[in-house]
């Protein structure tokens, strides 16, 4: 499995390199072109809705995973100094459907981390 | 251009935006057809059966998601591949394309040719790159997009509406 891929997120053209980075690699791991495009989509929606390089900088991580004999993307996106942790909650909501999990922990440093998987099927 | 080309039909309102993806295409060795709305495409679709449709979603008459529903509703249609190749990245908007049968769905940004470019070799439309990519993403150097003049397009507006 290769490498995670770290993106520091200061504008939307970081957005777009991190989508374009989960697109890579989820073509790499053998999604097909609808899933690439569904995680690459949520991918960039969840950045917008976290307000990720727009009011909020952090940065975004893009990881293969392997486990029980599956595949899949793993993208976590952390962004620093939240200091409303509501942001983008609705957003958050449609960028699930797109995804098979999403998670979303409020760190301390008011430091905030969600994370999307979507397997390979 | 090779007698046996492969087809790309542009379906977006832009002027602009359909000649510089016209460009790209028959860079790559496709032959394109363009038609500026929906309804305009969905009949060129019919005439000249494309081996693959990239559509624009807000476009006047009749956008992008009604097209690619009509089109997948007709049996002759149903099975032309259909990229969305759109402005908008919103989850929603992505997953309404999707659920009416689009195969992709490629936000325009700096990458989006790219992005477009190996969607089409993975659906055998163009060749498996064999070098370096075909266009290495790059910061935009303004706002404006593309450059050109709307007079090169193959097909306009007017023609199979």
């Amino acid at each position: 499995m290769s490498e995670a891929q770290k993106i520091e997120v200061n504008t939307e053209f970081d957005v777009f390199m991190a989508r374009m980075q989960v697109r890579n690699l989820a073509r790499a791991i053998g999604f097909d072109i609808t899933s690439q495009a569904r995680v690459a989509l949520a991918t960039s929606s969840l950045a917008r809705a976290l307000r990720l390089g727009d009011i909020y900088r952090g940065y975004v991580l893009v990881n293969g995973l392997q486990a029980e004999g599956r595949s899949g993307v793993q993208v976590s996106c952390k962004v620093f100094s939240v200091d409303d942790f509501e942001i983008g909650s609705r957003a958050l909501a449609d960028v699930k459907w797109l995804v098979d999990e999403l998670t979303v922990e409020e760190l301390p440093s008011n430091e905030l981390q969600v994370t999307l998987v979507k397997w390979l099927v | 251009m090779k007698e046996d080309s492969k087809t790309v039909l542009i379906v977006e309102d832009s002027p602009a935006q359909a000649l510089a993806l016209e460009q790209l295409l028959e860079d790559h060795g496709l032959k394109v057809l363009w038609a500026a709305d929906g309804q305009a495409g969905v009949a060129l679709a019919r005439e000249h059966m494309p081996d693959v449709i990239v559509l624009d979603i807000e476009m006047p008459r009749m956008g992008g998601f009604e097209a690619c529903r009509i089109l997948k509703e007709d049996a002759r249609t149903a099975d032309i591949p259909v990229v969305m190749f759109t402005i908008r990245d919103d989850a929603m908007t992505a997953l309404r394309g999707i659920d009416l049968g689009a195969v992709d769905f490629i936000p325009k940004d700096a990458f989006s040719n790219t992005v477009l470019l190996e969607t089409l070799r993975q659906l055998h439309i163009l060749p498996e790159a064999t070098g370096a990519p075909d266009a290495l993403p790059q910061k935009p150097r303004n706002k404006a997009g593309n450059a050109g003049l709307p007079g090169r397009a193959t097909t306009g507006p007017e023609q199979g509406g």
